[in-house]
């Protein structure tokens, strides 16, 4: 009797938790849904036709179809730069133990320091370089903020991967690189995959940069366009919610289907 | 490492040095700066940086494989750090951006102390934020940890579920508690008035009641201390997305630490308080230590959600917005450096605090 009732509460607990955290998703899911009357009526209102005009608006009236293509290309341009650089970089640490303090203590400060503290000399550099406006300069502030800690995450993956097994490679006359390639990154799959993941959620999701860097209709990304709703003088909410449907959808699908990679690479991350 | 190699490792360096900037000055004689011109020097360093690689070969690897990493990080982070640090010692503004630029020593500094009343509101604010989010993230993380301490029905569903906020960006977090919050309409307020509460007035700057009624310290805290809802739906907005990154983390590492001392204190007959106290929270002690450090760091990076919620307000500022605002949006470079400056001092005085009180460096490995 006693561990019914316990049961039952613990149930009732969990799902009341679960509704705090899915709750918001769920009403920005249904907002996005919602004909314009039905979303600044002063009530509950729960039913409704559905619609598809605030995803009509937001694709039509405004350029969503090239911001989403501009974040798709950030995100992929991010990524590639920085796995490349990290991979390379993580696998000296690892196995050489090269760099040295000031390098370490470099990329350890880079990864505590805010960006916005960075916006200012960027923005003068970037203009003078002709970078404002254009995806290559996201790309590239993004990409050095994040390196620091994709360095630091393929580290800590590359120290699991037993050196017995490169030192095999070597005695069959397998160069270092040959070994990186063939032998490390293979067995150390899961972890660069973590951090493929990784790094492509969080550009996908900057946004400070791009509204700085790249707020021309050309450069862009899903987080500026929807920026734009909110400082606007009133809000209109129901391409608000659309837009927002848009941004949260892959990272959502990312959180259902990799989330043994996602919660992987932040333990380690956060661990190591 | 033999003289003769170190002699090579220079001169090689040299020459591929000496050849990059050749390149990199045909690029940009020809091609106006722009993009193309930056992508195209990208370009020529990776074809360089690849031939070098195989003419040096594996006994300069511990070299050739940091420079991709180290270029990136020179010329995005030390060179604008450098030049944030020269803006800072001279008035630069967007009316003499392109003229003279006059050495004025500390005065840019004494300006934000002096003359900018909302450096030192923006800066508590920013601390207070600090303090008490971690506060309440920390304390509902371990909360729920320690409740959902054993195998659960549908893991990876809560898993996914517990993964979405903090997944998401921060600017749509914002924009979506900007519309639960609202005062007419919002969810939260229609909620509270099913069950017969009146709503509160969350997106304003209306004092908290029960603070404001507190004797003595009430009207000061409302004043100096941000008791009010703005703050609060700051911090219950904050706390909502980061919250599972807390409970994630604190669970994992509960869940990893050995059976035996359990089983020892419950032999021993320890009260459930006394396991925690004299335990749990000693061998989780590096583990706090750590997720405590990333989250404080994450707080002092905070922008997009307050400035969806809030936008550059100034009773919601905190240091990142104030950044953009003063620097960006007014083109003061030299105030919005010296305030950049003073961010991230404030940076590194959390980490040494934390790696302080926390025993052993934190997030560096031995």
């Amino acid at each position: 009797m006693v561990s019914l009732v316990r049961r039952i509460g613990f149930s009732l607990a969990m799902g009341g938790v679960i509704l705090v955290w899915v709750g918001p998703f769920f009403w920005m899911v249904l907002g996005s849904f919602k004909p314009r009357e039905s979303i600044i009526a002063n009530e509950l209102v729960l039913r409704f036709t559905p619609t598809w005009e605030n995803y009509d608006a937001i694709f039509s009236r405004h350029a969503f179809w090239t911001y989403t293509a501009n974040s798709f290309l950030v995100a992929i341009a991010t990524t590639v730069v920085t796995v490349a650089a990290s991979i390379l970089a993580a696998y000296a640490l690892s196995r050489y133990r090269a760099g040295g303090r000031l390098f370490e203590f470099w990329l350890m400060f880079t990864r505590m320091l805010p960006p916005a503290t960075l916006l200012i000399p960027l923005f003068l550099i970037f203009r003078t370089l002709g970078l404002i406006n254009t995806l290559t300069g996201l790309v590239i502030a993004d990409a050095s903020f994040l390196l620091s800690f994709s360095i630091w995450l393929l580290r800590g993956f590359f120290d699991e991967v037993p050196v017995g097994l490169e030192e095999a490679a070597a005695c069959d006359g397998a160069s270092r690189m040959q070994s990186l390639l063939y032998i490390v990154l293979p067995v150390a799959a899961p972890g660069v995959t973590a951090t493929v993941i990784l790094s492509l959620i969080f550009a996908w999701n900057e946004y400070l940069f791009a509204i700085v860097f790249a707020s021309a209709t050309a450069s862009k990304t899903l987080p500026a366009a929807a920026n734009d709703f909110i400082t606007g003088y009133a809000i209109n909410w129901g391409p608000v919610f659309a837009s927002g449907v848009i941004i949260v959808l892959p990272v959502g699908l990312a959180a259902l289907l990799l989330q043994r990679y996602i919660v992987r690479g932040l333990t380690l991350g956060a661990f190591k | 490492m033999g003289s003769q190699q170190l002699l090579r490792l220079i001169l090689t360096l040299g020459i591929w040095i000496g050849v990059l900037a050749g390149a990199w000055g045909a690029v940009w004689s020809l091609l106006p700066p722009g993009p193309p011109a930056v992508l195209l020097s990208a370009a020529a360093f990776v074809a360089l940086y690849l031939a070098l690689m195989l003419r040096l070969g594996d006994a300069y690897l511990r070299f050739t494989l940091l420079i991709p990493a180290m270029a990136l990080l020179l010329l995005v982070t030390v060179v604008p750090i450098a030049f944030l640090t020269y803006l800072a010692f001279f008035r630069v503004t967007i009316l003499n951006f392109r003229s003279h630029w006059p050495f004025v020593g500390l005065e840019n500094f004494v300006t934000v102390f002096r003359n900018d009343p909302l450096f030192l509101p923006t800066l508590v604010r920013t601390l207070e934020l600090l303090v008490l989010g971690l506060l309440f993230q920390f304390g509902l993380g371990l909360g729920m940890a320690l409740w959902l301490n054993r195998r659960v029905r549908f893991e990876s569903l809560l898993a996914t579920l517990i993964l979405l906020p903090m997944m998401t960006n921060s600017i749509v977090v914002g924009m979506l508690w900007k519309h639960l919050l609202n005062f007419y309409n919002g969810l939260l307020n229609l909620l509270l008035g099913l069950v017969g509460v009146e709503g509160f007035p969350w997106l304003t700057t209306t004092p908290i009641e029960f603070i404001a009624a507190l004797p003595a310290i009430g009207p000061w805290l409302v004043e100096h201390l941000n008791a009010n809802y703005a703050f609060l739906s700051i911090l219950v907005t904050n706390t909502w997305q980061w919250m599972p990154f807390m409970f994630l983390l604190l669970r994992a590492a509960l869940r990893s630490l050995p059976a035996e001392p359990f089983e020892a204190a419950r032999i021993d007959g320890a009260t459930a308080w006394q396991t925690f106290w004299f335990l749990t929270l000693p061998l989780l002690k590096g583990v706090i230590g750590v997720v405590l450090l990333v989250r404080a760091i994450d707080i002092l990076k905070t922008f997009g959600m307050i400035w969806a919620l809030f936008g550059n307000a100034t009773v919601t500022r905190v240091m990142p917005i104030h950044i953009y605002t003063v620097g960006i949006q007014s083109q003061d470079y030299s105030q919005g450096a010296v305030l950049s400056l003073l961010l991230a001092m404030v940076s590194v005085a959390v980490y040494w605090t934390f790696q302080r009180s926390f025993g052993r460096p934190v997030l560096a490995r031995d």
